[in-house]
């Protein structure tokens, strides 16, 4: 896979994880809860949602047939857009736990 | 007769309606073949089945030697297979030519400017595809064929949209693909041109497919004359 692919897709999954970090963020805020909650059930969730939302928008753009043509198959585009998300979780968990030490 | 796919004795229902009871469907090196067929007779269904972008009933797809029984089209095109949809094919999200470089990378595909030059898309390769019109988008998609120089192109209404003399030009492109040694398979309904570009006719009706031979046999075909021709046609065609 070339470096080109992967830096488009993983980018992608990179923007949608943070959008959906901050909508989440926003909505605990306003629920009284923990905006940079790192639980393990809440990172999760974070993850599966991010990855979902990249898989949608692949789809809404119609790029499947193109990423099919490049020779992409579907687990290794979940995998793009799920690695970033996982990376992002992993590196605010140990922000928060420097932060509360 | 070197076959680089074929796909044999497919059937395929969506739900209870059965689309496809025996058909099949074969590429062959150098040669353009064209599926005709009325609209609801499962050409599109069986290109996706040979693709591998939706699984038969029962068939078998034979492509480079290899025989699959759920073939998968990342891994048929990652072998030499190219497939473009009834839809188009470039994302809105990159311009033509970032998707030309991911195909050319990835494939150590030819040039992407003689692709495009050839192919008189060379002044809008720096734009999103949104901004292209109907014309101008098939024809940056036969650039993206050319770059990614694959063994077999199966091509699901490449004329749509287009101005007849468009379609043409096309067609042309298409016969200067096969005449490199690429095994092509296209479906359409423009008649003349698909007929004066085809080496072989194939009729998709009823849920299973005729081998009708050169255009010059399927026009003398009495049931094609009646089942897709019509009589206006047929006499153009003649």
């Amino acid at each position: 896979m070339t470096s080109m692919i992967v830096r488009a897709y993983v980018g992608r999954g990179a923007r949608l994880w943070l959008l959906t970090r901050l909508a989440v963020g926003i909505v605990f805020l306003f629920g009284q809860g923990d905006p940079l909650d790192v639980s393990t059930r809440n990172s999760f969730g974070l993850v599966l949602v991010s990855t979902v939302a990249c898989v949608a928008e692949t789809t809404r753009r119609r790029e499947l047939v193109l990423l099919g043509n490049l020779g992409v198959s579907y687990a290794q585009l979940a995998a793009f857009f799920a690695l970033p998300a996982i990376a992002g979780e992993a590196l605010l968990r140990i922000l928060m736990s420097i932060v509360a030490a | 007769m070197s076959v680089v796919l074929a796909a044999e004795c497919v059937t395929k229902s969506f739900r209870e309606r059965r689309v496809l009871s025996s058909a099949s469907l074969r590429a062959v090196k150098g040669q353009l073949r064209v599926i005709f067929g009325r609209n609801g007779e499962g050409k599109s269904t069986l290109i996706k089945i040979a693709v591998g972008r939706i699984t038969a009933d029962s068939g078998a797809v034979h492509f480079d030697g290899r025989a699959y029984l759920t073939p998968r089209f990342h891994e048929l095109a990652s072998r030499g297979l190219f497939y473009l949809p009834d839809h188009d094919l470039f994302s809105s999200a990159f311009t033509i030519r970032r998707q030309l470089e991911m195909i050319r990378r990835q494939f150590d595909g030819a040039s992407i400017d003689a692709a495009a030059d050839r192919m008189g898309v060379l002044d809008h390769l720096d734009r999103r595809p949104y901004k292209l019109s109907g014309g101008e988008l098939r024809r940056a998609e036969l650039a993206a064929i050319m770059v990614r120089c694959p063994q077999c192109v199966l091509a699901d209404e490449p004329f749509r949209g287009v101005a007849p003399a468009d379609a043409e030009h096309l067609a042309e492109a298409f016969r200067q693909i096969a005449s490199t040694g690429v095994a092509v398979v296209l479906t359409g309904h423009e008649v003349p041109t698909l007929l004066e570009a085809a080496d072989h006719i194939t009729w998709c009706t009823s849920g299973t497919t005729y081998e009708l031979g050169p255009p010059s046999s399927a026009v003398r075909d009495e049931a094609f004359q009646r089942g897709y021709l019509g009589p206006h046609l047929y006499s153009i065609a003649r």
